[in-house]
């Protein structure tokens, strides 16, 4: 996409303003609040190069930002779900768990997938949602079919390593499974709903859809 | 110092001077940045790209490693 020029960002934040203004006037006067998004939209649309006055140094101070906020959001996180942890009953909310694990959940994917390529990327996945489940599932108790939920993924995973796309559907089917069961079928309150959702079919999906792709490996070249 | 934060010192300042008192403004119009990019550049705050090195060697009419070189008493304080 060509980046916007500064004249044509300026129409734009323009008719957003007024459409904010009109809807603060007709509908309701919270929609006033909306205009701070433009104090913040410029770096955004740099961030994703949408802007033409982007250079590498802007890059660089934006993504070095963004990691303060990061670590910062995580932090502030991590705090309140060991507070609620040991403080109230009940335990920790669910979106302040949602909050501290679901990101770090995408830095790790996007870590992998950056560095490692899809392949990788979607093994791990693969081999660490399902065992982790198999795991869970086997630490609490006798033998039950969330046993087999935990074991699926895992042996997608391990036939991925020799046959990519039979791994991939066993991975895909997994995920559409326990999307099913465990999110449209599964818990009343929404929070509950999106963090097992985010947790175990998004990222059982993620690794299927990888392994589906061909290619795509960023292993080093042998040295010559 | 190890590799990931490498001193690297440059001499983009004194080559402007050298270079009829080029401003920053001109140079950073010259390659294709910011003003700000050049500040952070000449106070060693930010390492340019090899591409943004180059395009500033380009301008000086010098070799990339004459006008960026490594901070070799910073690799013996490591």
């Amino acid at each position: 996409m060509k980046p916007l020029s500064g004249r044509t960002l300026l129409v734009l934040f323009a008719i957003y303003a007024i459409v904010c203004v009109l809807l603060g006037i007709f509908v309701h006067p919270e929609f006033y609040i909306a205009i701070i998004a433009l104090a913040f939209a410029r770096p955004i649309l740099r961030e994703f190069g949408l802007v033409a006055d982007r250079d590498e140094w802007q890059v660089a101070v934006s993504h070095r930002s963004s990691h303060v906020a990061f670590l910062v959001a995580m932090g502030i996180a991590a705090v309140a779900f060991l507070r609620s942890s040991f403080m109230d009953e009940g335990g920790p909310p669910g979106i302040v768990s949602l909050l501290l694990f679901i990101p770090l959940l995408v830095k790790v994917a996007a870590w992998q997938l950056t560095g490692r390529g899809r392949r990788r990327t979607g093994l791990v996945l693969g081999f660490a949602i399902g065992g982790f489940w198999f795991l869970f599932s086997a630490l609490s108790g006798d033998f039950n079919p969330q046993l087999a939920v935990g074991g699926l993924p895992l042996l997608g995973a391990f036939l991925a390593l020799r046959w990519q796309r039979l791994g991939a559907v066993i991975l895909l089917l997994c995920g559409a499974v326990t999307g099913y069961f465990f999110v449209l079928q599964g818990m009343t309150p929404p929070q509950a709903q999106l963090f097992v959702g985010l947790m175990l079919p998004a990222p059982l999906i993620l690794a299927g859809v990888l392994l589906m792709m061909r290619g795509g490996d960023d292993r080093p070249e042998v040295d010559e | 110092m190890g590799p990931m934060g490498e001193r690297v010192r440059n001499e983009v300042r004194k080559q402007r001077f050298l270079h009829g008192e080029m401003t920053q403004q001109e140079l950073a119009r010259r390659v294709g940045v910011t003003r700000q990019t050049i500040i952070a550049i000449e106070k060693g705050k930010y390492n340019p790209s090899v591409g943004l090195a180059l395009r500033i060697a380009e301008v000086f009419g010098m070799s990339v490693e004459a006008v960026f070189m490594l901070d070799e008493t910073g690799e013996e304080r490591s």
